[in-house]
């Protein structure tokens, strides 16, 4: 028993021992070799993509799962890390897109005032909705976030000088230049790059950002209090965590960060209209697919579930002769865009069906998502050469 | 003043489909705890049903109800045993996350099963309607009214004096106390989702035929509203629920009658029922009908 | 409101560190606490013990801000903590345990034993998103405080690992580390040994023995064994059906006539079993 603690708390300053050094003085941002590996190849995967695929459909989709990866991220704060449920999160996609399209594309405003705009927004909005899951805990907050995307499809819809109304509004003039930087019309390692690489490039920089915040956020202070609120609120505050305080950063943060993704997303897009409500809740729905899929309460989870997830719609529509397969006994195809050989699903219908599979499969066996996959599979492994090394030494 | 009467009529009877389907909900609740996302997708599911065995296959309409009912009583059974039964023990927001993924399944299913568009459910009410004095009465408005009212007793009667009733309130409370006391929650659980998918083809039949009789797969998008309800009127209340669907229906009524502020922009009632939930928590957190709790350390 | 000072304080004129002035609580027309007074003095151990149901742990939980009493005063020092918030009371010097665990199960011990800091430390969100500087200081240091404290509780050997798949009396333990990691002024410890094992039960009294030896720490303390309210508490207060019965030196108070009839009356916990 050291007494090293106890001599500190004393009055009296003790002379002598230093750190009871069990290997804890840093958290390091990444844990582990493999998370140096795999972050290292993500990197060296961006930087590289834009530059050998030169398949447009291939750089859009993995450019909008960059996207769906910044609002994912913000998502895994507010779900994975402080246990807030949020239905809404669509909600602040929207608010993004729509203000890159009336300063941005309208204005003119520059890259990073309209992406700082966006978020600062996104983070106000959520700074807002804090307060109400101080009230509201579980069920209740996921149908008062609900809220939210009523409220936001009835603006998009009615405040026709800001966004258009039902005929939404465009978004492809907003300039993509940071200096002398335009990811507009970028160049790289000597080749030219097109909007859609540029793009690209810009949402991965942004994944890399949210990244970066989300992980220094975990390992230090306010992070650590949003986990203690996660897993038991009212002791939580009962230790001296006020629940107000980080559940309102927890909502501004994820909401800033949905809001700056909406922006780019809809960038992408180059126009913007009016969600049906009920579209919109899907949607919202999607991102809680992506991040229990990927794994909650991980950073690299949110990443992963955006890249295998984000992109599905577009995959079915491209992919859709692969699934128009004859199902046996209805003489009905699975999946067709031709209404005339009445499929069961159309491709979105079926992206949909996919997204509502994959949520229910995951919670129910793999509830932890691919990131507790890997991390159960490492542990397995530890386990094993451990038994191997103990069975070697007698 | 007439305008008024009109409009209390049709807020109330519209209050009683979202009654009908908080009615839903707030069994669900009671024995699980869990708000069942899904419902809207019953509902839906439960009016092409009634379509189905009535219109499309000519038996009686009332026979059809019934089938229809039991239809999906069997249905929420088989969905309770395979996604939800698993998920006993687990936090309860996993298993709301499931019903979020039902619905997004279920939609798209009756999509694909009826795929013709312009299906019109035919009632034995259809579109009549009598005069009272000045003020029209939809025969589809007292029928669901008639309806909410019965289901309500239906439920009160149900978790008052039946044995699986007083089970699953108990279940809602404390499982592992339920289960110690011998209570099966799975049982509990079953009845719960058997009982709130068979009350879904009512609601789904009054809901379009409200509309005139003209089914559409986006009819369960109706249940978002109902949310706001069963929230205002306390969770674990029948009677809560009806009160809050009566004012939610009335609220957006007399919003789309009066509400003309042309500020607020067109079809201000989709946000009504929201804004008035919000409202009413923030003043009475547990709703108004609602038994308010202690937490505990 | 503040009429019922208690008569039975012995030593003279010291400031106590906690005085609980006719504290009174209800549950909906039951009479959870019924006009408590006692108080605590610096340095002091003092127990709180009596049946099952008696106001202990809602004694505990108006300290600590999770009730708010409807009548009475809570002067910890010279501020009166009705109406804080808990967070703030946390923040003011008090620490406390659960009866249950309340730990972070999905966080590891230093995890735990940081949030125990929490505090005491400063990073604010924005600091926290750029970890550089000031942040990475703070945290290194506060580490390394929480290692010592993983020394001193003897917890070196269940690092890294989500604390909720731990033994059920390591987690008592680190529920104790964490209350201590605050560095409090006042420590409370919801029955610190309940549930646990002989051999637990004596570690831990040989812990709260440490503890109170070496650091003077002020103890408020809920407990059902009495061999461990003797061997640690200087004085004792017992309550029943939310009322202090009886109050003063251990052996006296366990033999209170009050006392003794309180928990035969119960019978589930009888106080002469451990003896």
């Amino acid at each position: 028993m050291s007494r090293g603690f106890l001599r500190r708390m004393l009055p009296s300053p003790d002379p002598t021992r230093s750190a009871g050094g069990s290997g804890t003085a840093v958290n390091p941002l990444l844990p582990s070799a493999g998370a140096k590996v795999m972050a290292a190849l993500t990197v060296a995967g961006v930087v590289i993509c834009p530059l050998v695929l030169k398949d447009p459909f291939w750089i859009t989709v993995l450019g909008n799962a960059g996207t769906f990866a910044v609002a994912a991220l913000g998502l895994s704060l507010l779900t994975g890390f402080c246990g807030q449920v949020s239905l809404g999160h669509a909600a602040f996609l929207t608010v993004g897109g729509y203000l890159v399209a009336f300063f941005g594309a309208g204005w003119g405003w520059p890259l990073p005032a309209w992406l700082a705009l966006a978020a600062a927004t996104g983070a106000v909005i959520g700074a807002l909705v804090g307060p109400f899951a101080l009230r509201f805990k579980g069920n209740y907050l996921v149908v008062v976030t609900l809220a939210l995307i009523f409220v936001v499809t009835h603006v998009a819809r009615n405040w026709e000088g800001f966004t258009g109304g039902f005929d939404g509004i465009s978004t492809n003039r907003a300039p993509l230049a940071v200096g002398g930087l335009d990811f507009g019309d970028m160049s790289a390692f000597g080749q030219r790059l097109d909007r859609q690489q540029g793009l690209f490039y810009l949402s991965w920089i942004l994944v890399g950002i949210s990244a970066l915040v989300v992980r220094n956020l975990v390992r230090s202070r306010p992070g650590r209090a949003m986990q203690a609120i996660r897993d038991r609120d009212l002791a939580a505050e009962v230790i001296g965590v006020s629940n107000a305080r980080y559940k309102i950063a927890a909502f501004a943060i994820s909401s800033a960060m949905a809001s700056a993704a909406g922006a780019v997303y809809a960038v992408g897009l180059r126009f913007i209209t009016p969600n049906e409500p009920l579209a919109e809740l899907f949607l919202s729905i999607r991102f809680v697919a992506i991040i229990i899929v990927g794994g909650m309460g991980t950073v690299s989870g949110a990443i992963v579930g955006a890249l295998l997830l984000g992109p599905l719609p577009e995959l079915v529509k491209e992919f859709v002769s692969v699934l128009d397969v004859t199902v046996p006994g209805l003489g009905r195809p699975l999946v067709s865009d031709t209404v005339a050989s009445e499929p069961l699903f159309s491709t979105s219908a079926f992206s949909e069906v996919l997204f509502g599979l994959l949520l229910v499969l995951a919670l129910l066996f793999q509830p932890q998502g691919i990131a507790g996959l890997v991390r159960s599979l490492r542990i397995r492994r530890a386990g094993a050469r451990q038994a191997r090394t103990a069975g070697e030494g007698h | 003043m007439d305008k008024f009467l009109q409009l209390l009529l049709s807020g109330v009877a519209l209050g009683g489909i979202y009654a009908l389907v908080a009615l839903g909900f707030v069994v669900i609740y009671k024995a699980s705890g869990a708000f069942n996302f899904a419902q809207g997708g019953f509902v839906t599911l439960g009016a092409y049903m009634v379509y189905q065995f009535g219109t499309d296959w000519g038996l009686p309409f009332w026979l059809a109800l019934v089938l229809a009912m039991i239809v999906m009583a069997a249905v929420g059974m088989f969905l309770e045993r395979l996604v939800i039964r698993p998920m006993v023990g687990k936090p309860v927001f996993t298993v709301v996350l499931i019903t979020l993924g039902l619905l997004l399944i279920i939609e798209q299913v009756v999509r694909s099963v009826w795929t013709m568009p312009g299906l019109v459910l035919t009632t034995p009410w259809g579109n009549g309607r009598s005069r009272l004095g000045d003020v029209t009465l939809r025969h589809a408005d007292l029928w669901t009214m008639v309806s909410a009212a019965a289901l309500l007793a239906a439920f009160f009667l149900f978790f008052r004096y039946s044995r699986t009733g007083l089970g699953m309130r108990a279940t809602a409370l404390d499982q592992e106390a339920a289960a110690a006391q011998g209570i099966s929650v799975g049982r509990s659980f079953a009845v719960s989702w058997a009982v709130a998918a068979a009350a879904a083809p009512v609601a789904g039949v009054m809901l379009v035929s409200r509309g005139g009789g003209a089914l559409s797969p986006a009819i369960g998008f109706v249940a978002l509203a109902a949310f706001p309800a069963m929230i205002l009127g306390g969770l674990d209340s029948a009677g809560g629920a009806v009160l809050g669907g009566v004012l939610i229906g009335l609220a957006e009524i007399m919003s789309q009658g009066y509400l003309d502020v042309s500020w607020l922009g067109s079809n201000v009632e989709l946000v009504v029922p929201y804004v008035l939930m919000v409202l009413v928590l923030l003043w009475r957190p547990e709703g108004l009908l609602g038994t308010r709790r202690v937490e505990r350390v | 409101m503040a009429e019922t000072t208690a008569g039975q304080s012995p030593a003279g004129r010291v400031t106590p560190l906690l005085r609980v002035d006719g504290v009174s609580l209800s549950f909906g027309g039951l009479k959870a606490l019924d006009d408590v007074s006692f108080s605590v003095r610096p340095g002091e151990v003092v127990a709180l013990i009596g049946p099952n149901g008696a106001g202990k742990t809602s004694m505990f939980n108006c300290i600590s801000g999770v009730y708010r009493p409807e009548r009475g005063a809570l002067l910890f020092e010279e501020t009166d903590l009705v109406g804080l918030r808990p967070s703030r009371i946390a923040a003011g010097g008090v620490a406390r345990t659960f009866q249950n665990l309340a730990l972070f199960e999905n966080l590891d011990v230093i995890d735990n034993l940081m949030l125990g800091r929490h505090t005491l430390m400063r990073t604010g969100v924005l600091a926290g998103t750029v970890w550089l500087g000031r942040a990475r200081r703070e945290e290194i240091h506060h580490r390394r405080r929480c290692a010592e404290l993983v020394d001193f509780l003897d917890l070196g050997g269940y690092m890294g690992r989500p604390v909720g798949l731990l033994p059920y009396g390591v987690q008592k333990r680190i529920e104790i580390g964490r209350a201590l990691a605050a560095e409090p002024r006042l420590l409370m410890l919801d029955e610190p040994v309940a549930g646990m094992t002989r051999g637990e039960r004596s570690a831990t009294g040989e812990l709260l023995g440490t503890i109170r030896a070496e650091l003077g720490l002020t103890m408020l303390l809920v407990e059902h064994h009495m061999h461990l309210v003797l061997e640690v508490a200087d004085r004792v207060v017992a309550m029943n059906f939310g009322a202090v019965i009886a109050s003063g030196a251990p052996e006296a108070v366990a033999d209170h006539p009050a006392v003794v009839e309180a928990y035969l009356g119960t019978a589930a916990h009888g106080t002469g079993g451990d003896r």
